[in-house]
């Protein structure tokens, strides 16, 4: 299947990035083949993958240097996990000018929980001056307290939550207005 | 011997329990919340029993429902496991009163060794070092009027449990009145009791253990010390036997304290010592006595060759011993990592999901043990511990060979785990030279940015693509989402550009 079938080999080019555990290049991938033996080339350098067969979530590959890779993939949304000799990858796809950093967040400015939870208590007032690790909002989540602190100098701009309200990672706690400095 | 046994508990530390209770002979009994109907511990045992509900305080934490359970289906025992109802000498006297046997020390133990500071007055009385500390109280005054005369570095500890609940390292006067307000409600949730105290902070201490066994005709044994100074929020991640750090005289003194301490309380079944080591000193301190199972007792079975919870069952149905100190023979080295549902590299936040993938490895000298199937969904409600692996081998360098061979073989998708984390952990070098103590995690900040090489990174994203490319072709990634593709540019993840030929 994958090498000989040139002439009428389907070629998928997609753009992807790594987000986890830290972000990474973008990189140009070109898939052609499918399910038990494919070529992808990533940035130009090709990469054999073997899958096992019915099952091309897990197999192995060849990179660069001819090493052998064990795999394993699972997709959720539009996330893919890759399992590789042991380490995990998150990758997501990445758009023609994506070079990195630029995904959709909350303003920099503003203060989101890291994980999900409950806000057990909030410490802070709208309009108050705070400092750098002044704790703002206490979450909890299996029986554990996590103290949110100020990243910096700022007001308090609003308090996004109230005590008792149930948080997903990534939702805004507080916003900050860091650029007040005066008065 | 008992013939039934109900096991008030559920993930990895029930499958454990009955596992032995099977090998014995013994019926086993479940009980599970609606959140666990499809457990491995509840297919697992002979009978089932559900809880109702799903917080702790509904099910796991519910005595008169498991005590009225255990009447019904005629278990003679309980085993309690380790957390929920393990250390709570209420329930072990509840047990006694319904005429069904707690697997356990008796309630008076518990009562004494659970309380830290009656502990401490305990450990005094047996001429064992304890750890300076304020009294137990739930007085915010008390605490900032105890570290005015003592000074800063303090812990704020629970006055009940462990498991790092309730604890807080309090660097100055302006952290105190916030830490101790949490620390105190973290208890109150977790223990049922707010009470919390002040403990002098020994900075570059190790945390050394020694389990303890004790029949109920006087005799008492030690087998022999655990480190557990890998911690994260203060709570256990890795632990090994025998300690790196301890010289044979050194153990063989702080096992003497444990078992002094043990029978100075008239303590009876498996129990756990906690020391807190000074290397720099070469002294130990006397912490707390934990009256469980611990989650980290597979590392002493592996290097005795003994079952700690079968010895339990046999103690509680009235057995002796009937071996000495002289007859513990260790044997090489046994190392245990926890394979938790959280991110080391967002401060080990739980991270919930569904365990997609579950692939655990084997082969010489790994053992796991662990309370989760492919497919299950991580409650938010329940520790996140999915696992526990441990390997022994004739040597410390042999165990960890094995340890880090096996964590390169653990898949686990879906979910994210800590499983590299700890790989690179016990790559670590300072860790492999032993040279460790509880702040290392704190300090080695380069395993929160582990270094991965462009190619490893460069192969993952060709196997992401051809995933990303087989679920596009199946139709299971959404073309919309508002995003579209076609319009942001000429190459998109979901358009295929036709046949060419590659170079």
């Amino acid at each position: 299947m994958a090498g000989g079938g040139e002439q009428d080999a389907a070629v998928t080019v997609m753009r992807l990035q790594a987000t986890y555990p830290a972000k990474g290049l973008v990189r140009v991938c070109e898939v052609q083949g499918e399910d038990e033996a494919s070529r992808v080339t990533v940035d130009g350098t090709a990469v054999d993958i073997h899958g096992k067969q019915g099952n091309p979530n897990r197999g192995w590959c060849t990179g660069p240097y001819g090493a052998i890779h064990s795999y394993a993939i699972y997709g959720e949304g539009g996330q893919i996990q890759v399992w590789l000799d042991g380490r995990v990858f998150v990758f997501e796809a990445a758009y023609e000018g994506a070079g990195g950093g630029q995904r959709a967040g909350a303003p920099p400015g503003d203060v989101s929980a890291p994980m999900p939870g409950r806000v057990m208590q909030v410490l802070a007032e709208n309009g108050q001056r705070v400092g750098a690790g002044e704790p703002l909002v206490i979450l909890e989540s299996m029986k554990m307290e996590l103290i949110i602190d100020a990243p910096g100098g700022a007001v308090v701009k609003r308090i996004a939550v109230e005590e008792g309200d149930l948080v997903d990672r990534g939702t805004r706690l507080v916003e900050l207005d860091a650029a007040d400095e005066g008065g | 011997m008992f013939k039934k046994v109900l096991v008030a508990n559920r993930g990895e530390i029930a499958v454990r329990v009955q596992r032995t209770l099977r090998e014995m002979g013994i019926a086993t009994v479940a009980v599970y919340s609606e959140a666990d109907r499809n457990a491995p511990h509840v297919s697992l045992a002979d009978e089932a029993f559900p809880l109702g509900g799903v917080t702790p305080e509904e099910t796991y934490l519910n005595a008169e429902k498991i005590i009225a359970i255990t009447k019904e289906c005629g278990a003679e025992a309980i085993h309690p496991g380790y957390g929920f109802l393990s250390e709570n000498a209420g329930f072990s006297l509840a047990c006694t009163e319904a005429g069904v046997v707690f697997i356990g020390p008796t309630a008076a133990n518990m009562a004494a060794l659970g309380d830290k500071a009656r502990a401490k007055e305990m450990a005094e009385r047996a001429g064992v070092p304890v750890v300076e500390s304020s009294p137990v109280t739930d007085s915010q005054e008390d605490l900032h009027r105890y570290a005015d005369t003592v000074g800063f570095p303090l812990l704020i500890k629970a006055a009940a449990g462990g498991g790092g609940r309730g604890m807080r390292l309090v660097n100055d006067e302006s952290e105190l009145a916030l830490l101790a307000e949490v620390a105190a409600r973290e208890a109150e949730a977790a223990f049922g009791d707010g009470r919390v105290f002040l403990e002098r902070f020994v900075p570059g201490a190790r945390h050394i253990e020694v389990q303890v066994l004790a029949d109920g005709y006087g005799n008492t044994v030690h087998l022999m010390e655990r480190e557990c100074s890998i911690q994260r929020r203060r709570q256990k991640l890795i632990e090994e036997t025998p300690s790196p750090a301890l010289t044979p005289r050194l153990r063989q003194r702080m096992g003497a304290a444990a078992v002094d301490l043990a029978r100075t309380a008239g303590y009876v079944n498996a129990g756990t010592v906690e020391f807190l080591f000074d290397p720099g000193e070469g002294q130990f301190f006397f912490l707390e006595m934990n009256t469980r199972l611990q989650v980290e007792h597979p590392i002493t079975e592996e290097t005795l060759g003994m079952d700690l919870v079968a010895w339990q069952v046999r103690i509680a149905a009235g057995e002796e011993l009937g071996f000495g100190q002289e007859e513990i023979d260790p044997r090489g080295h046994a190392i245990e990592c926890r394979v938790y549902a959280e991110d080391p590299y967002n401060d080990f936040l739980p991270t919930g999901g569904r365990v997609a993938v579950w692939e655990p490895p084997s082969g010489p000298g790994i053992r796991l043990d662990s309370g989760v199937a492919e497919g299950d969904e991580v409650s938010p409600h329940y520790d996140a511990l999915l696992a526990k692996l441990t390997a022994w081998g004739p040597n410390r360098d042999s165990a960890l060979g094995r340890m880090e061979r096996a964590l390169s073989e653990f898949v686990v998708l879906g979910t994210v785990t800590n499983i590299p984390f700890l790989r690179d952990v016990v790559r670590n070098a300072r860790f492999r030279e032993g040279e460790y103590d509880t702040a290392f995690l704190e300090r080695e900040r380069g395993l929160f940015s582990p270094e991965i090489g462009q190619d490893a990174e460069a192969v993952a994203a060709a196997v992401a693509a051809l995933g990303l490319s087989q679920r596009s072709a199946q139709g299971e990634i959404p073309a919309g989402e508002g995003r579209e593709p076609e319009v942001r540019g000429e190459i998109s993840p979901w358009r295929a550009v036709g046949s060419r030929t590659l170079p």
